[in-house]
């Protein structure tokens, strides 16, 4: 990548970017089909809209099933010419993220029937989201990660403002949007700063600078980049370590050698000392892009409006796997940045901070809400405040010097992924499948138990994983696991506000148990309407069950995620 | 040998500061012009002086009218295709640049192929819902 004026064929190797060729075959296929089923094939909407269902169904199922194949060989090396990288973590991620989409389909077609939605054009954008998504999750080059971010963006702006006669869900479309483009901007500026930096825009090199470099370092020698630049695949994690920075000649470069001015046309780029500042303000504004798309406190600001006003299996996604899929990216560029040994001294403040503000805005903000879904995305903020926790942990300089404890936080912060991905799909489904009752007011809850007992006892179930205290269920383990690596490496006062966040979130999160359990006489008479057939109860039998069941079995994750 | 990178060169933002030279004297002209024709100019506005054209044909109506939604829609789709044509000639330019280099010429039109086959998609889901008819 670096350096390099003479262009490329890359190998492409096929089992590598078979599973994303599927999900963009897959969303033009069904752009195509959209268009050709009603007027070639001379179907009925209905019929259409049916076969759109199961073809985005096989598709995803697909791509499922190549991506847990392929997860045997995420052996952490770059491929593509350095734009991709995948490893366990991040085909873990890709499977989270291909599954909540999984739960989206098998929601999606009672809504469109419900609100008149075009079917085609919403699995179309489903299908490209989730490919930027799954691409985020194995990105590599922080341009490539870039163009992954807008394509999951754009999609779910459109996603959000689908249900076009519904006024709220199109300022919720528009205000997405506005501060999404806004955040981008953050992020590109943080990308030319880190490329000023260091002179790359690849996260992770191959590996041989690194191993050059180490063994120099042992034998005593000086730590220095190798000088043949265009003959090494070097990443930003191997500049970084040598302590100097890529600068490229915009001339022919010349010296003077015994009095005479020598030219090296072929020589087009040199070596300079690192500069920490360019560095740390194109991290910050990298992160401070990231922390717009996971709404993480201060700049969640987009959020509540968002997630009330989208359709409620839009606002699963967004409060799911698009975080899913940033964090890994947050992951891979914190690690790729950690191997400047000053690098985290100067980060943890900021991602420190951020944890702090998220968990004291998110839980603060969620106690005054009485709209459900509001109450849901001040949640996610302050989930999203204990998983930078979890990131402040894995930065930290005792963790990084240990292979071993790099692999637990970040099993840490997987598990704890996994637990918020089944909890908010369960939350969500059910307020999907309750539809005007449980999209609106909490209040609307009241009585639930006494129509409904089931899907009160599921809804009690998510809320308490939610919550994350004291019992053994999901939720409590994915806190315990990401608050015990930060005691380990003594982040003592984070835990601390993160304990006391979770006592906070107590307080919101039974209330709507409360309500359930109450007995309300007007409500009784009225059950409402809820989706026919089996998509509804599957989405929320099987990520209930699957609450429980990690709950009492939190290491199955593991062995299930491959690891003995 | 020829990587050699161990003495200083001219850098990238030092060539760039011609650039920036530029930026400052463009944007200074143009702040110093206004600023001046604001101080020194005289101002005697009449109904004539105030009309958007001054010259031409007297303006009739609000400018505010509403532009019907089809044209949106026509320029939405100018836009995709104009974008193609930029990357097309890019791609192009690149391709005859490397001709000579083994399996690009393959590589450059299957990665074509690819991005037109995509384009292709758009173009018949566009045609097949009716964006390209007016009525």
């Amino acid at each position: 990548m670096i350096g390099q004026f003479q262009t490329f064929v890359p190998q492409v190797a096929l089992d590598q970017v078979l599973p994303f060729a599927i999900l963009i075959v897959g969303g033009l296929l069904i752009l195509a089909l959209d268009a050709l089923l009603e007027a070639v094939a001379k179907m009925t909407p209905e019929r259409r809209d049916q076969t759109l269902t199961l073809v985005t169904g096989l598709v995803l199922a697909g791509a499922f099933g190549t991506f847990a194949v392929d997860m045997l060989g995420a052996n952490a090396r770059p491929f593509l010419e350095g734009a991709f990288r995948a490893d366990e973590f991040g085909h873990l991620g890709a499977l989270l993220i291909i599954g909540t989409a999984l739960a989206f389909v098998l929601m999606a077609p009672a809504l469109i029937k419900r609100r008149k939605l075009p079917a085609g054009e919403m699995y179309t954008l489903l299908l490209f989201s989730v490919a930027g998504m799954t691409l985020l999750t194995v990105a590599n080059e922080l341009i490539t990660a870039f163009i992954c971010i807008e394509i999951l963006s754009l999609s779910l702006y459109v996603l959000t403002g689908i249900d076009r006669r519904n006024r709220r869900s199109s300022e919720a479309s528009f205000k997405y949007f506005i501060l999404g483009a806004f955040a981008s901007a953050f992020l590109v500026f943080g990308i030319a700063f880190l490329f000023g930096a260091t002179g790359t825009t690849q996260l992770f090199g191959d590996g041989r600078a690194y191993d050059e470099m180490q063994t120099a370092e042992k034998i005593g020698r000086p730590v220095q980049l190798p000088t043949d630049i265009a003959n090494y695949n070097m990443g930003i994690n191997e500049v970084l370590y040598s302590g100097q920075r890529i600068v490229y000649a915009a001339q022919p470069v010349s010296e003077v050698v015994e009095g005479q001015i020598v030219t090296h046309p072929n020589v087009i780029a040199t070596l300079a000392p690192l500069n920490p500042m360019w560095l740390f303000i194109g991290f910050a504004l990298l992160f401070v892009g990231l922390c717009f798309k996971l709404s993480l406190a201060p700049f969640h600001m987009w959020a509540p409006d968002v997630y009330e006003g989208a359709p409620t299996i839009t606002t699963m996604l967004i409060a799911t796997a698009s975080k899913v899929a940033a964090f890994a990216f947050l992951v891979h560029v914190v690690e790729a940045l950690s191997f400047w040994r000053f690098f985290p001294a100067g980060a943890s403040f900021i991602i420190s901070a951020v944890a702090v503000i998220s968990i004291a805005w998110g839980n603060l903000g969620a106690i005054v809400q009485t709209n459900f879904k509001r109450l849901l995305a001040y949640s996610s903020i302050a989930h999203g405040g204990y998983l930078t926790i979890a990131i402040a942990t894995l930065i930290h300089p005792e963790v990084f010097s240990d292979l071993g404890r790099i692999e637990r936080v970040r099993d840490a912060i997987v598990f704890y992924l996994f637990a918020y991905t089944l909890m908010n799909v369960l939350a969500f489904g059910i307020a999907a499948y309750l539809g005007r009752q449980g999209e609106g007011e909490i209040s609307n809850f009241r009585g639930l138990f006494h129509r409904r007992p089931a899907i009160a006892v599921a809804m009690s179930v998510a809320m308490v994983s939610l919550m994350g205290l004291g019992l053994p269920i999901v939720g409590f383990w994915g806190k315990i696991y990401v608050f015990k690596e930060a005691v380990d490496v003594g982040l003592i006062a984070l835990v601390v506000i993160g304990a006391l966040g979770s006592v906070v979130s107590a307080f919101y999160y039974l209330r709507v148990v409360v309500e359930m359990f109450m007995r309300d006489a007007s409500a009784d008479a009225e059950a409402g309407t809820v989706p026919q057939g089996f998509a509804y109860p599957l989405v929320i039998g099987l990520s209930c069950a699957a609450i429980v069941i990690f709950g009492f079995l939190p290491p199955l994750f593991f062995v299930l995620g491959g690891r003995g | 040998m020829d990587y050699l990178v161990t003495f200083s060169a001219t850098s990238l933002s030092e060539a760039y500061v011609p650039v920036l030279v530029m930026l400052v004297v463009a944007v200074g002209f143009a702040v110093i012009n206004l600023i001046l024709s604001w101080v020194v100019g005289r101002r005697k506005p009449t109904a004539i002086k105030l009309e958007p054209y001054e010259c031409g044909v007297p303006t009739i109506g609000s400018a505010r009218s509403q532009v019907n939604v089809r044209f949106y829609l026509v320029a939405l789709l100018f836009l995709l295709f104009d974008m193609e044509i930029i990357y097309i000639i890019t791609w192009a330019v690149a391709v005859r640049a490397n001709a000579a280099l083994p399996g690009f010429m393959s590589f450059g039109m299957a990665v074509m192929g690819i991005y037109m086959l995509i384009l292709l998609v758009g173009l018949l889901y566009e045609w097949k819902k009716g964006a390209l008819t007016w009525n």
